[in-house]
């Protein structure tokens, strides 16, 4: 009886696996990409940035405040864009790297072992 | 694998309808699938806990392959491991694959089939249906889904209770005594100051009654109680189900729990009161862990995100930045006041105008601003508000020690930097601190604030706001939102959240009967602050008093909180007590042995004082309201004092008061005080003392205007002074003495009129033309003294007699009058008119006057005895010698 369950439970985990990985584990997955690059925006303040691109800094508002204002915000969208968009690759390539992981595991397995096996 | 559920029947006994969707219970339950269940449970854990440790295995064996044989070879090898058939490359195989098991297990355990419906869009009263039409497939959810595994470890706990006793129906009872061993639930029997031991006899006696037969099954309202708790959760917006909502369910869905909960003084009330708490310490939790981590994305300086703000050193020099405070989670969470938060935000968001938050002091202002902050914090508030800071300015840094031009310089240079700086909100406590300084500092900030220069958020008290706010420039620039005293229940839950921080500070542990007697009792006894303050500071004491008498760990109870109050107030609080209680119960004895006679007047007054002490008395009313009636010297006075005595403790604790010193109109204000003078004798005097007796002597002689005053003092237990404080009246006896009728009184009582006939003709006749009828009606009791016969005066001499022994004693004098004498002295200080009054002058004169002259002259000394015989003759009878 415990015998039993415990192979079906094994072998239902085993049936399973690929299909749960690129359904429901990829939806996970691909909510963790989305909230991580959210964040890395929030925190690099990217659309307060891109928001406030033509209001003065520091409540200079003479022309020439302005102009350097707009030049330096520019500046620091690229930059803070920058950031966002490695933090955002970081996320991409772990995501990438789930996709990739499962087929990986199975095909890695068999190769060695067939090649171990037969070579 | 778990033995699968039975379907969902489409049309089911009991349930709920949410979205369209119908939320029922439909969870398999027999000993069979239990057992089943139990087994699943295991080999699923042991099956997990397998492919983790072959996961774990095989990354040993990857890593003790790569430091074998790759690491050392370098590129090359690692190339030849990964691109040919190698161990190392196997192991890494089994090991990914074992770990992508692992994730996937791990996510479906912590995964839920289904998810919660969101309770802020459900209505807080939904019902229950039990006629259900038709439920198609895919819309039917069985709410067992939804229960956390400590919930249904309780469901499965009571099915084997129920089947344990052979009982045919697992009911409400089976799940409340089941839950009382999961969850939060012995935390709500601890703060209740409740053990099992007080219920559990007639939880068995009940346990023994149920009927037995085959099964169990769920009764119909054992179902309804699952549903119930689910029901709770959604409604409280809890994650899942848990043991305590099904606790709070079973428990109002059985009489019998409901009743038993009762005999241990656990109502309703009071035990959702405790589940309150243990949800509100649940929810701070949560609150504070969701703002931490907004937290790290505000900014904590002068500047904001976008960058468009100045350094404000002015407003930096005599300002707090709360929402810097908040950040570093300084400021306390605020809890409830939705209603007021959410009428600021909509005046803010409404027409950008400042805000004014009028209400007295310790309701709670200062934790709205602080609520404020926490919402700012978060950016979950109006855009005009996003990306700001809320900077405190602290008035009296700006008006203090210097002269008016130079705190207008002050406020000038805040009110600049706020407005150029452009992401500050300003907050101003006490603004009537600036208004009161000087009309320039005011028009100053009229000025800035109808310029739209800055954005303040003020507060004042309602009196502050009446006196300086209502009819000057400033009340048109802001929008007032009151912010009431909370009700008892708010207040309650208040100090719950607020009683962690002290059991924290004290080392203590609270019971939920202190935290609701020092909401309950400083509602009732104290008057010169508001809840919840009050109340939390009632709360600190305790605890102090607490730790002190009982050291690390001290429960506190009720009692402490009672101790602390009583002290405050001088008012008793505590349970009476033994020797209390025969003191109540002997109560006439007690005074007659001060009075003499006036059976009536006496028994009226114990028993008011009995009804008082036990809780039965109306309680917005003073304890009782007396008016006596009758001649001069009959005691009237002296009973009053005997009741001060006795009840009150002593004679000081009686505030008397000459009502024929108050004759004219302007004595109103001595008593209640002049608008802008001092304050009154009488309201200043019971503000004091709350827990008094109030003589007023010869009532008949007061203006017209102070007998209406004293109509809502008798009615409503309450009198506002000059200044618009109210005093209390609720815990005074307030003893009225009158001589009006007393003619009347002493004809009828020499022609024997029956005491009811003379008690009617009085009130409807006699005092017709001296008091108005509703203030006769006011009265708890109208008691008339009869005239003193010769056999009471002569009693009161002898009692009259034993007060000069009692002061001769302290000399260490013996001092007795014989009868002759007695006889003698009562018969000359009896006088028809005033009574007994003249007798004690004549004591004086013949008594008092032969003593000192004879201690004068050396004759008596310590131990001896001086005997007075008639005719104030005294002799001296000489104590033995030592």
């Amino acid at each position: 009886m415990v015998l039993r369950l415990v192979l079906t439970e094994l072998f239902d985990g085993i049936v399973s696996l690929p299909a749960w990985w690129y359904t429901r584990g990829l939806a996970i997955m691909t909510a963790w990409f989305q909230k991580f690059v959210r964040d890395a925006s929030e925190r690099f303040s990217l659309g307060v940035w891109v928001r406030n691109l033509f209001v003065p800094m520091y409540g200079d508002t003479e022309w020439s405040g302005r102009a350097i204002s707009f030049g330096v915000r520019f500046a620091m969208i690229f930059v803070r864009g920058g950031a966002v968009a490695v933090w955002s690759s970081a996320a991409f390539v772990g995501l990438a790297v789930y996709v990739l992981a499962l087929p990986m595991a199975i095909l890695g397995l068999l190769y060695h072992a067939v090649g171990l096996i037969v070579f | 694998m778990i033995p699968s559920n039975p379907p969902i029947p489409s049309t089911p006994r009991a349930g709920v309808l949410i979205d369209g969707k119908a939320y029922i219970w439909s969870e398999r339950l027999d000993d069979a699938s239990l057992a089943k269940k139990r087994l699943a449970q295991k080999v699923q854990t042991a099956v997990s806990a397998g492919i983790l440790a072959a996961a774990f295995l095989f990354f040993l064996w990857f890593g003790w392959g790569m430091y074998l044989y790759v690491i050392p070879s370098g590129m090359t090898a690692f190339a030849r491991a990964v691109f040919r058939p190698s161990f190392v490359g196997l192991s890494f195989s089994l090991f990914l694959l074992a770990s992508s098991f692992v994730f996937q297990r791990m996510c479906e355990v912590t995964r839920r089939k289904t998810t919660m419906p969101d309770g802020t869009k459900v209505p807080g009263n939904f019902e229950i249906q039990r006629d259900f039409s038709p439920v198609p497939e895919g819309e039917r959810v069985n709410v067992a889904d939804l229960y956390h595994p400590d919930a249904m470890k309780t469901v499965e706990d009571a099915y084997k209770l129920a089947s344990s006793f052979g009982h045919a129906s697992i009911q409400p009872l089976h799940l409340f005594i089941s839950s009382l061993s999961h969850g939060d639930v012995p935390v709500v029997f601890g703060r209740l100051g409740l053990r099992f031991d007080a219920i559990s006899d007639a939880i068995n006696r009940r346990l023994l009654s149920v009927p037995t037969g085959p099964g169990p099954t769920f009764s119909e309202d054992a179902e309804q109680t699952l549903i119930a708790a689910f029901q709770n959760a959604v409604v409280r917006d809890r994650s899942s189900v848990s043991p305590i909502e099904l606790f709070y369910e079973s428990y109002r869905r059985d009489p019998f729990v409901q009743e038993l909960l009762y005999d241990v003084k656990v109502d309703e009330a009071r035990l959702s009161n405790v589940v309150e708490w243990i949800r509100i310490t649940d929810a701070l939790r949560e609150r504070y862990d969701k703002y931490r981590r907004a937290a790290a994305f505000k900014p904590t300086g002068p500047m904001n995100r976008s960058m468009t703000a100045i350094q404000t050193p002015a407003l930096d020099s005599v300002s707090e930045d709360l929402t810097t405070a908040a950040v570093g989670g300084r400021l306390p969470m605020l809890i409830g006041r939705d209603a007021e938060m959410e009428e600021l935000l909509r005046v803010i968001e409404g027409g950008g105008r400042s805000v004014l938050l009028v209400g007295p002091e310790g309701v709670g202002k200062t934790a709205l601003i602080s609520g404020l902050a926490e919402l700012m914090v978060r950016e979950d508030v109006p855009k005009m508000l996003q990306d700001r800071r809320l900077v405190s300015v602290v008035l009296s840094a700006v008006i203090s020690g210097v002269d008016a031009s130079e705190a207008q310089q002050r406020l000038i240079g805040v009110l600049n930097d706020s407005g150029r700086s452009g992401n500050v909100v300003l907050v101003m406590q006490n603004i009537e601190q600036l208004v009161e300084t000087g009309s320039e500092l005011a028009s100053l900030l009229v000025d800035a604030l109808t310029r739209r220069m800055a954005f303040v958020i003020a507060t004042t008290t309602p009196e502050a706001y009446a006196q300086t706010f209502e009819r000057s420039p400033i009340s048109r620039v802001f929008e007032v939102v009151n912010v009431p005293e909370p009700d008892t229940t708010e207040a309650i839950r208040i100090v719950e959240s607020k009683v962690g921080t002290i059991e924290y500070d004290q080392n203590v542990i609270f019971t939920y009967d202190a935290v609701e007697r020092s909401v309950l009792l400083s509602d009732r006894y104290v008057h010169a602050s508001y809840l919840p303050k009050k109340a939390i500071g009632v709360c600190k004491e305790a605890a102090l008093v607490a730790f002190k008498a009982r050291g690390e760990n001290a429960i506190v109870t009720g009692d402490d909180v009672e101790k602390v109050l009583a002290a405050k107030t001088g008012i008793p609080m505590t349970q009476v007590s033994t020797d209390e209680k025969d003191k109540l119960l002997t109560l006439e004895s007690t005074i007659h042995a001060r009075v003499i006679g006036q059976e009536e007047a006496v028994k009226a007054v114990s028993s008011a004082l009995r009804r008082a002490r036990t809780e039965l008395r109306a309680q917005n009313r003073p304890i009782s309201t007396f008016l006596f009636l009758g001649p001069s010297g009959v005691g009237k006075t002296a009973l009053a004092k005997a009741v001060a005595a006795s009840y009150f403790g002593g004679e000081n604790a009686m505030l008397r008061f000459d009502m024929s010193e108050y004759q004219d109109q302007a004595s109103v204000y001595r008593l209640i005080g002049a608008p802008g003078g001092d304050s009154g004798l009488m309201t200043e005097a019971v503000r004091r003392n709350p827990f008094s007796l109030i003589l007023l002597d010869e009532f008949e002689k007061a203006h017209p205007n102070i007998l209406n005053l004293f109509l809502q003092v008798f009615d409503e237990g309450r009198l506002t002074d000059s200044v618009g404080r109210v005093v209390d009246f609720t815990n005074c006896i307030i003893i009225v003495t009158s001589n009006a009728g007393s003619a009347y009184i002493q004809k009828a009582v020499s022609e024997g009129v029956p005491a009811d006939q003379m008690k009617t003709r009085l009130i409807e006749e006699e005092l017709h033309g001296t008091y108005r009828p509703e203030l006769l009606n006011r009265f708890d009791g109208i008691i008339v003294f009869h005239p003193l016969t010769p056999d009471d005066v002569q009693q009161i001499t002898y009692l009259m007699i034993a007060q000069v022994a009692e002061r001769l004693e302290a000399k260490g004098i013996m001092f007795r009058a014989t009868d002759e004498a007695v006889a003698e002295l009562s018969t000359k200080g009896y006088d028809p008119k005033f009574g007994a009054r003249p007798l004690r002058r004549i004591i004086q004169e013949e008594v008092d006057n032969a003593i000192a002259t004879a201690l004068l002259e050396g004759r008596v000394s310590r131990r001896d005895t001086i005997v007075l015989h008639p005719g104030g003759r005294i002799e001296i009878e000489k104590g033995t010698a030592l």
